[in-house]
């Protein structure tokens, strides 16, 4: 008769992609570079608001920008030209980035010098939720034709996020997008998220989160 | 479908664990998971992953074992400790909504069973 033995582990399918999480912000920390991971839904506006941001801290900070994407590389193309360093990252199919992924991305890139690092990660509210990818900080756009109502369909995403970007609010007069509410329900999935509504278009409210990105980078650079 | 890039991630995790114990030649018997109630997981998803990632592996003729574990939250307006699941996700207490989660958010593998072939 056949015999078989059980191995008893206990552990957590995260367990090995915070470990890495983990060592990889210990050594930006080493190096001074603050890395933001950047998500939301296709179409939400992160490649044009990462532009715009470019364009305002760019002469007080050097920047570089790593593109994931599950294929092609037209969102590097276009952050290249507002003058940050730009590596594509494509992920091969997978929906998000984990910490080695990004290790690698780091890795190959060369980060050094560099003080604002940002990870615009896959398109998707859930599986980048999910993966510590070694960000010091999490930040997430959720653009007014999304509605208001997100944050209770993606939990988890509202609650790893440090900031969210509310986008395109030139457009709030025409969608029943309720502010308040949206202010709400983020609080809910977790109290301590700043929410800033931006639109990264005309450039309204974008002070308010370049100075909260520089606040941050400073911080780290203690 | 983020149940499939979690399979992946828990394949990685069971090769490393299987090479580290001398048994990455075995065939797999039996994986027991744990999933919690909280962690946004579908455990009828995650066999369907299971069944596509594990295909032609070692790991193909394995039953995975699904259990979900209970999850628990702190409600941060009164200090309840509540079961979200069973409350509509607001505090039965005082009705409020700021829930923050403190257990049953993880996914666990608890043993895998290998077939001792010699």
């Amino acid at each position: 008769m056949e015999k078989y033995r059980v191995i008893e582990i206990k552990q957590s399918i995260f367990a090995d992609n915070d470990r890495q999480a983990d060592l990889l912000r210990e050594k930006l920390k080493e190096k001074g570079v603050f890395l933001l991971n950047l998500m939301s839904s296709p179409g939400a506006g992160k490649t044009t608001t990462l532009s715009r941001t470019i364009e305002m801290l760019k002469s007080e900070m050097q920047i570089g920008v790593m593109e994931a994407d599950i294929d092609s590389d037209v969102d590097a193309a276009t952050i290249e030209n507002y003058g940050a360093r730009v590596i594509q990252l494509h992920t091969g199919g997978m929906c998000h980035l984990d910490a080695g992924m990004t290790g690698q991305g780091i890795e190959e890139f060369g980060v050094d010098g560099l003080d604002l690092l940002v990870l615009e990660n896959v398109g998707n509210l859930v599986c980048p939720a999910e993966f510590d990818t070694g960000a010091v900080k999490n930040a997430m756009i959720l653009s007014v034709p999304e509605g208001h109502d997100k944050p209770l369909k993606y939990p988890l995403m509202f609650q790893v996020c440090d900031v969210v970007l509310v986008n395109k609010i030139d457009v709030l007069p025409y969608f029943d997008f309720d502010m308040e509410k949206c202010v709400e329900y983020v609080h809910m999935r977790n109290p301590e998220a700043k929410v800033i509504p931006i639109c990264a278009k005309t450039g309204e409210g974008m002070d308010a989160w370049a100075d909260w990105l520089r606040g941050q980078v400073e911080e780290w650079k203690k | 479908m983020h149940e499939l890039g979690l399979c992946d991630a828990m394949l990685k995790m069971m090769d490393q664990i299987l090479e580290n114990d001398g048994s990455a030649a075995c065939r797999v018997r039996r994986v027991v998971l744990e999933i919690g109630e909280l962690s946004g997981v579908v455990p009828h998803f995650m066999e369907e992953s299971w069944k596509a990632v594990t295909d032609r592996t070692h790991y193909a003729d394995a039953l995975l074992e699904i259990s979900t574990v209970p999850g628990y939250a702190d409600c941060l307006d009164c200090g309840a400790h509540l079961r979200p699941a069973q409350s509509g996700f607001k505090c039965p207490e005082c009705g409020g909504g700021k829930l923050k989660p403190v257990s049953g958010i993880d996914m666990t593998v608890r043993s895998i069973e290998v077939w001792d072939e010699e």
